[in-house]
């Protein structure tokens, strides 16, 4: 169980943070690699979204709420590695890439997303969708990493 | 080729080492001629003795039945998969060849049913009524709600197989840039639907899409592969080396097979 690298993609399909924590899980690709990655997947995640084979009603339901818009992209699997997608209502994306065995990745990415709000969203010289350069997120992201691949 | 017969084999194979909760059970005849004779004239003494007496435990004890299982209906082994464990819901199925043009696509889906219709319509008439140009004509008549099948379906569907390319094409290669060039990309799942993807070492790829709580369906689309795509098409003398339009892919021999195997699936 391997967690191997976490990518936060901003509304706009921006890629703002972007880091490895396991060395020889993923193969790497350069900085500029990962923001085409950061694009495509932003387009994909839309079009997936749209694909639902199922008939789709927007109508109040009785207890007067509306059901959940269709949600896009949530896990990919491949034969090497795993990765989740969680959209927050905002519209920023984290990615968590893991081996394919690693199980409760809903729960480390909802502490990661924790952490995004405690240390970056807090942070005062953070600016909005510009890359993520807070010392204390990363810190906080890698012990809490490290203390979940040493598992 | 007998598919009907051959599915359940297949999925046994298949699923047999994941899959634990799957029970197999073999009926056949396992007892030879002597047995089966004696199984007889056993039960038919018990049966009798049963008839004499109310006792029914005590008559157990004393002939001292024997677990004997046979059929003598079923002469060969028949094997039964319970289904529960694999029960799942195919939505459609695609196949894309290696000029990227979707050459078959195949729906299970029901069609939609008339209330859901009626709303598409009310839907689309909604803004059209609000530009003055529509007002003159009267509104269509409340028969032609009872077509079955809506003409834009079709349109949609060849737009859903090119936006399903995109997006396998995509995930495909940001797969191979990640993990390597030897990296294959299986499935993806969103809240509604999960995608599942195999591709051919002739770039030949196949897209199947199915409910969220479906297992991984690799093995499936590569039993289509083979039983059913190198079997009907690929053999076919008739069928041409390149499908353009889709041609030489919706023989009949293919289209019934391909149902019957997602059929025995669901």
């Amino acid at each position: 169980m391997t967690i191997f690298s976490l990518i936060i993609i901003n509304k706009a399909g921006g890629l703002i943070y972007n880091r490895s924590f396991h060395e020889g899980g993923l193969s790497k690709i350069s900085t500029n690699d990962y923001l085409v990655l950061a694009g495509t997947f932003h387009g994909v995640h839309a079009i997936t979204a749209r694909l639902n084979p199922l008939p789709t009603n927007n109508r109040l339901s009785s207890s007067g709420t509306r059901p959940d818009p269709p949600s896009g992209l949530e896990i990919l699997e491949s034969e090497n590695f795993r990765m989740q997608c969680f959209t927050t209502l905002t519209g920023i994306k984290f990615l968590l890439f893991s081996d394919t065995t690693q199980t409760n990745v809903d729960t480390i990415i909802r502490r990661v997303y924790e952490m995004y709000t405690d240390y970056v969203m807090k942070n005062p010289f953070y600016q909005l969708e510009m890359p993520v350069r807070c010392d204390l997120f990363e810190r906080k992201l890698l012990s809490y990493i490290r203390e979940m691949n040493s598992r | 080729m007998d598919l009907a017969g051959c599915s359940p084999h297949v999925l046994r194979r298949q699923y047999l080492g994941r899959y634990p909760c799957i029970g197999i059970r073999i009926f056949g005849s396992i007892n030879n001629r002597e047995s089966q004779s004696q199984s007889d004239r056993i039960s038919r003494e018990a049966s009798r003795r049963q008839q004499q007496t109310s006792k029914p435990t005590a008559i157990a004890i004393n002939s001292k039945p024997q677990i004997i299982y046979h059929d003598p209906v079923i002469t060969r082994p028949t094997f039964f998969l319970s289904y529960q464990t694999l029960k799942m819901v195919i939505y459609s199925f695609y196949i894309f060849d290696r000029h990227t043009e979707c050459i078959y696509s195949r729906s299970w889906l029901p069609p939609p049913s008339q209330q859901q219709q009626q709303q598409q319509q009310q839907q689309q008439q909604l803004p059209s009524s609000s530009d003055p140009s529509s007002q003159s004509h009267p509104p269509p008549a409340p028969t032609s709600y009872n077509h079955p099948t809506a003409i834009p379906s079709t349109k949609s569907s060849s737009d859903n197989a090119k936006l399903i390319f995109g997006t396998v094409f995509s995930l495909r290669n940001m797969v191979r840039k990640l993990g390597g060039d030897d990296d294959a990309f299986i499935s993806f799942r969103t809240a509604q639907y999960k995608l599942h993807y195999y591709e051919t070492a002739s770039n030949l790829r196949l897209v199947m899409l199915t409910d969220i709580s479906t297992l991984s369906m690799r093995n499936v689309l590569h039993q289509i592969y083979i039983n059913l795509w190198v079997e009907y098409v690929v053999k076919n003398p008739l069928s041409p080396v390149e499908h353009k339009g889709g041609e030489g892919v919706r023989n009949e021999m293919f289209e019934m097979g391909l149902d019957q195997f997602v059929r025995g699936l669901m």
